[in-house]
């Protein structure tokens, strides 16, 4: 159901006066729970909760893909010429809904227009693909090639939608950050056979996806009125003309920023969003990595999904 | 080397008897913006259900006037099984299971109370390890009691296969694969009516009747197992919102 003018009004206005509708401060966000490992046919995953707001389940698994003639001449606009790019590895993401979100979701959510969840999902796996697929993602992606320009690991990072409750990228991303360092993936050894290079699977020795624990976390900015909320509902998001995803590492340098919605802004607000995540993220990064790295990995007893 | 399905010691390769069920664990009422869910885990195999409804159906052309319609979404997680596979738009085997799930549980839901309405069922399988239907069919009966929706009976599943002279129950996703023929029965406990029985390999008739036995003792295994839960649920609930 997309807001009545009322309702937005309504929720506009409340922020205006620093009053949201569950009662938090416009820069306050919600509790999240995190929980890894929790699918054993998975190279790695996470499950991320916020409550009262959006459930994600994240999957990672790796496969070898060798770039031959072939595949290049159509890999273009697949990612594989980008892959070349990297020498052979890459990371693929993909963002799709629950049946019960695409059906119940649809009109309701996303800046101000109430978009279709499609479009948001899609948004989501583009923004995700970009930035993990970047340098400033943190992840050694030289370390996924196993022969140079030949044969390189491809990292299929799955994202289930369970719930939609606003702000789904920055907890995607979470949910992505708590995935890849839980992944392990098969170790690979290169073998010179007869001057040709081969490569071996160990079908026992594991290791991590290297710089996994430095992947950014990101706060988006709803521009809603003349002020900005983070974590928003997904009737707050529905107020909002303009949102600005940012991206930020443990540093406090951003490494990845993206604007949606129809709205135009001028710098000094954009500036002040971006003076606000790098303060905030790298507080959170220290939450959260202390929070993943405490799971271990594939320790913690398995139940799924807690009530 | 090809492994035997039951050891001559009577146990299988996960340790169990040819007569026992996998551990199951369930949950309902994980999610707010709908009516009813439910998860399952049967081993490896897990699923989530929610349910929505009776509503205004959607598509005002697909309702009827003298009962509610069902209608059943069923998804795949792409990192449910071992190999990965992306999302397909239309998949025939997941609109056949749909189909099932669907004639199921208009069976077992009392339709007729709800004229022009419907109920919708949205399956996310979201890890595969063998007996994917009879899970299903377990997590849907049970979403669908913490719908609120009224229901004859539970509807509980199971399936058994038959491998050299007996019947196997609950198979996991090796003894599947190892081409055994696979019976999948859901059942309305009390009444023990069959409301769906699928099975896709030959067997021999004079093996029918005791791999169906079988099944129909998983089945009321099944049923006492969810039942438990329920209670527990429910009085769990009544303890924390007491009836004002």
């Amino acid at each position: 159901m997309p807001l009545s003018t009322a309702e937005r009004l309504f929720a506009a206005e409340g922020i205006a006066a620093s009053l949201r509708i569950d009662g938090r401060d416009p820069l306050d966000a919600r509790t999240v729970e995190l929980e890894t490992g929790v699918i054993l046919q998975a190279s790695g995953s996470c499950r991320a909760r916020v409550h009262r707001g959006s459930q994600v389940l994240v999957g990672a698994k790796v496969a070898i893909e060798t770039l031959d003639g072939a595949s290049l001449g159509a890999g273009t606009s697949t990612g594989l010429g980008a892959a070349l790019g990297q020498g052979g590895g890459r990371i693929v993401c993909q963002v799709v809904c629950d049946p019960s979100v695409a059906a119940t979701g649809g009109g309701r959510c996303g800046a101000g227009s109430g978009r279709p969840v499609d479009d948001l999902t899609g948004e989501c796996g583009q923004r995700l693909s970009e930035l993990l697929n970047s340098a400033a993602s943190g992840i050694d992606l030289a370390s996924l090639v196993v022969i140079p320009h030949r044969v390189g690991w491809t990292v299929y990072v799955d994202v289930l939608v369970l719930d939609l409750g606003g702000n789904l990228f920055d907890v995607v991303l979470l949910a992505t950050k708590g995935a890849l360092c839980n992944l392990r993936m098969p170790r690979a050894t290169v073998l010179s056979v007869d001057g040709k290079q081969d490569y071996d699977i160990s079908s026992h020795e594991t290791e991590r996806l290297r710089g996994a624990e430095a992947i950014p976390l990101a706060v988006t900015c709803y521009r809603v009125g003349r002020r900005f909320v983070i974590d928003p509902t997904l009737e707050e998001e529905d107020c909002s003309d303009l949102s600005l995803a940012i991206a930020v590492n443990a540093a406090g340098q951003v490494c990845y920023m993206s604007k949606s919605g129809n709205g135009a802004s001028h710098g000094s607000l954009i500036k002040t969003m971006m003076a606000f995540a790098t303060r905030r993220v790298p507080e959170l990064l220290r939450v959260a990595d202390h929070c993943i790295l405490q799971q271990g990995t594939r320790t913690r007893a398995i139940q799924g999904f807690k009530v | 080397m090809r492994r035997e399905i039951v050891s001559p010691e009577g146990f299988r390769q996960d340790g169990r008897r040819p007569e026992e069920l996998r551990r199951s664990h369930f949950r309902t009422s994980l999610f707010q913006q709908v009516d009813g869910s439910a998860y399952v885990e049967q081993g490896n195999t897990q699923c989530l259900v929610t349910v929505s409804g009776p509503r205004e159906p959607q598509m005002r052309s697909k309702s009827l006037p003298d009962r509610a319609v069902v209608t059943v979404e069923y998804a795949v997680a792409p990192f449910s099984a071992g190999e990965r596979k992306g999302p397909l738009r239309t998949n025939r085997a997941h609109t056949e299971v749909a189909a099932s799930l669907q004639a199921t549980f208009e069976a077992a839901i009392m339709t007729t109370l709800f004229p022009r309405s419907e109920i919708m069922i949205c399956v996310q399988m979201v890890q595969l390890d063998g007996s994917a239907l009879a899970t299903a069919i377990n997590a849907v009966s049970l979403a669908i009691i913490d719908a609120g929706i009224p229901v004859t009976d539970y509807v509980t599943a199971c399936s058994a296969g038959y491998i050299g002279s007996d019947p196997v129950l609950d198979l996991n996703y090796l003894e599947e694969s190892a081409g055994m023929p696979q019976l999948t029965l859901a059942l309305l406990p009390r009444t023990r009516k069959i409301v769906t029985m699928a099975m896709e390999q030959k067997l021999h008739l004079d093996h029918l009747e005791p791999t169906a036995e079988m099944c129909e003792e998983g089945c009321l295994q099944m049923y006492q197992q969810m039942n438990a839960y329920i209670a527990s649920a429910s009085k769990l609930a009544t303890l924390i919102t007491p009836s004002a």
